[in-house]
């Protein structure tokens, strides 16, 4: 499936002016894509950076239905929304729109449970590592070697495969994908629109502000990521991995750009050794080797 | 207040004829509106009558066979609801705020530790008045205890959520099903839990006459939402908010009680007259309160057992009265003190502790005897705490001791 251009272009305005997010701000590129490509989406979005940025109440700068909710309960008040509204016969797209800290990490057995119910859900992670509305703290997704405000000298354990964890579920589909690349995503929300059951879209959502990194080049670290091999892009559908094509060539190490131009331009990497590099580039190829083995 | 025989009463009645009485079980058993049951099935058999759209429930810690019996209802068909089984209380909880806020009438049910690690979404529902009805069977917190105490419930009397204690199996039905309509109200349109003590109700088989679903359909209309998520008309819920809007939403809270406090009468008049038995009452009246000694204020089974304590002290010619508060939050307050006015000694037996303090209800109504400048000899008794027994001797030999004191 190709997401046309007029199409992106035509699409609702989903995220109106006055929200609070900083220059530069990559979730607000994945939210604007995500949403707007849903057909009557309700969202539920648990503690993270979105609940933060759609502005003050009674002001709201999100424009389609919102619930904001608890850390830990993004998936289960979807379920309920998704069952309420099924019990109405009312046809809605019920999302869940979390950061990683709400998915990796506190919300991982509400989602895991829907998962299992195979619940009729979309469930978004934008992910930019870390604990980002509340100053840059640890999560499981933080990469190893990133600084973060709790890991002051540098994260020491590799981040977690949260699309292989939510693989074990057995879901309908599941699928990776970037701000740099907002066809892609946009094309992968609009396929996923179509199946019905719990399906996970996973979006590497750079963040200068965490990251420290320059704004002006949000975009182009999401795409450094792909083309490093950090991000692999891929849809699971039924169980099958399919490499996306924006991304696949990148599986072969020699097609990769090098790491360190990732890394260099971010602040948050800046303590990191030569050893710790190699480290991560051992840690992204063990994410590659166990991908393939799901193709 | 109280239009019940008492034990004694029946004993009379029956000229001691035990036959008599297993004769009168077996016809009120074959009535068809007469049912033998627990107060967990009680619970389920309310929430099936009130025809609930979305439920969700984890049926564990500790489990209660509310969660079982309506998934068996839900799965025979006897009920027209989505049934979300969930992995956890905390979700449980969180299903139904989404579910409500979608539009659906809600039901869950916990107990004990369960209530616990629902809590943030309790207070959560509570903030953000979300209508849903939840019984909880009260049992004793940590470490594992599956006894009755109110410790669990209690920790969420602030939460803002409107609290009832039931005494039987019967009121545990007919309070369940006047919650939906009390919840649902739009001058209250908050959650309201319907605490029940384990095992001495939830586990134990009782009488209950249950309503016809008509009775029922013609006290409860169908749900209708406040405001819903809905892609026609967006807006955002529990969005991030100032002090101010805080403030606002708190007073709106503190305002929704005071309507609970004035409607919860009425409501329960109207069951009263489309259902029966109820009675309009915030607090039960066992005994001559004009000539009593002593009155003693307990909640739940403990109020019923004091019941029996009333008639057993009256053969030792010692008249007290039992004030027993089915309706904990709001708190009757001014109902309350007319009553207390009347007697010249108050024993509060509570079920739960303020640890560093005493029992809750003692200290709630010694704040209002001190705002009233009511002259009454106060006593306080903590009992039955992790499913400790209590029965009416234990509560009269209290009352005398409270009698010989001053």
């Amino acid at each position: 499936m190709k997401a046309k251009i007029t199409e992106m272009m035509e699409r609702p305005n989903v995220l109106l002016r006055g929200n609070f997010a900083c220059a530069g701000c990559g979730l607000s590129i994945a939210y604007r894509t995500s949403i707007s490509a849903l057909d009557r989406p309700i969202v539920v979005i648990p503690a993270c950076c979105s609940s933060v940025i759609q502005s003050l109440h009674p002001n709201v700068a999100f424009n389609v239905p919102t619930l904001n909710i608890a850390f830990a309960a993004h998936a289960s008040a979807a379920s309920g929304i998704a069952r309420a509204k099924k019990m109405r016969g009312e046809e809605v797209t019920t999302v869940v729109w979390s950061g990683d800290g709400g998915t990796y990490d506190i919300g991982l057995a509400t989602w895991s449970g829907a998962a299992e119910r195979n619940e009729n859900i979309i469930h978004f992670c934008y992910d930019n590592n870390f604990y980002s509305n509340t100053g840059a703290q640890r999560s499981g997704a933080t990469p190893r070697g990133a600084v973060t405000t709790t890991t002051p000298e540098g994260k020491k354990e590799k981040r977690k495969s949260i699309t292989r964890i939510m693989a074990a579920h057995d879901i309908p589909y599941i699928a990776t994908a970037s701000i740099g690349y907002p066809r892609d995503l946009y094309a992968k929300v609009k396929k996923a629109s179509t199946i019905e059951g719990y399906r996970f879209i996973l979006i590497d959502a750079p963040c200068p502000t965490g990251w420290l990194s320059d704004p002006a080049i949000t975009p182009e670290l999401g795409e450094l990521a792909v083309k490093t091999g950090y991000f692999p892009l891929y849809e699971i559908e039924n169980g099958n991995l399919i490499f996306s094509r924006k991304g696949e060539k990148y599986r072969d190490p020699e097609n990769r750009v090098p790491l360190e131009e990732y890394l260099s331009k971010q602040n948050r990497f800046k303590k990191m050794t030569p050893s710790q590099i190699v480290e991560v580039k051992k840690d992204i190829q063990h994410e590659w080797d166990q991908l393939v083995r799901l193709e | 207040m109280c239009s019940c025989l008492s034990r004694k009463e029946k004993a009379e009645s029956l000229g001691n004829d035990s036959r008599i009485e297993v004769k009168e079980m077996v016809q009120s058993l074959e009535n068809p509106q007469t049912k033998l049951m627990t107060g967990a099935e009680a619970v389920a058999t309310a929430a099936k009558l009130s025809r609930p759209q979305v439920i969700a429930a984890y049926p564990i810690t500790p489990q209660t066979k509310i969660v079982e019996t309506l998934s068996g209802m839900v799965a025979r068909g006897e009920m027209d609801t989505e049934y979300i089984n969930v992995e956890s209380e905390h979700s449980a909880m969180g299903a139904v705020i989404g579910a409500s806020l979608a539009g659906t009438r809600t039901f869950t049910a916990t107990s004990s530790h369960g209530l616990l690690y629902m809590g943030e979404l309790v207070w959560w529902a509570g903030m953000t008045r979300i209508p849903v009805v939840m019984p909880v069977v009260n049992r004793s917190l940590n470490p594992w205890n599956i006894w009755p105490d109110h410790q669990d419930a209690m920790t969420f009397r602030d939460a803002g959520w409107i609290q009832f204690y039931a005494k039987n199996n019967q009121e545990v039905l007919d309070l369940t099903i006047c919650a939906f309509k009390i919840a649902e109200h739009h001058k209250i349109w908050m959650p309201v839990m319907v605490c029940l003590d384990g095992f001495i109700l939830s586990h134990t088989s009782a009488q209950v006459e249950v309503p016809s679903q008509k009775k029922v359909d013609n006290f409860l209309p169908p749900f209708e939402p406040l405001a819903m998520l809905d892609p026609d008309n967006p807006f955002a819920h529990g969005s991030l908010t100032d002090s101010e809007g805080i403030w606002e939403q708190r007073m709106s809270l503190i305002d929704g009680f005071n309507n609970a406090h004035v409607l919860i009468p009425q409501i329960f008049t109207e069951y009263t007259e489309k259902i029966g038995r109820l009675g309009n009452y915030l607090i039960e009246v066992t005994g001559d309160i004009e000539h009593a000694e002593c009155a003693v204020i307990a909640l739940g089974t403990l109020g019923e057992e004091a019941e029996q304590t009333v008639e057993y002290l009256l053969e030792k010619n010692i008249k007290a009265v039992v004030l027993r508060p089915r309706v904990f939050r709001p708190f009757p307050k001014k109902e309350l003190i007319v009553l207390i006015n009347k007697v010249p000694r108050l024993l509060v037996i509570d079920r739960a502790v303020s640890f560093g303090n005493a029992g809750q209800l003692a200290i709630e109504i010694q704040a209002e005897l001190f705002a009233h400048k009511v002259e009454v000899k106060f006593h306080q008794k903590i009992m039955g705490l992790g499913g400790m027994d209590v029965n009416y001797v234990d509560i009269a030999t209290e009352i005398e001791r409270v009698l010989k004191e001053d």
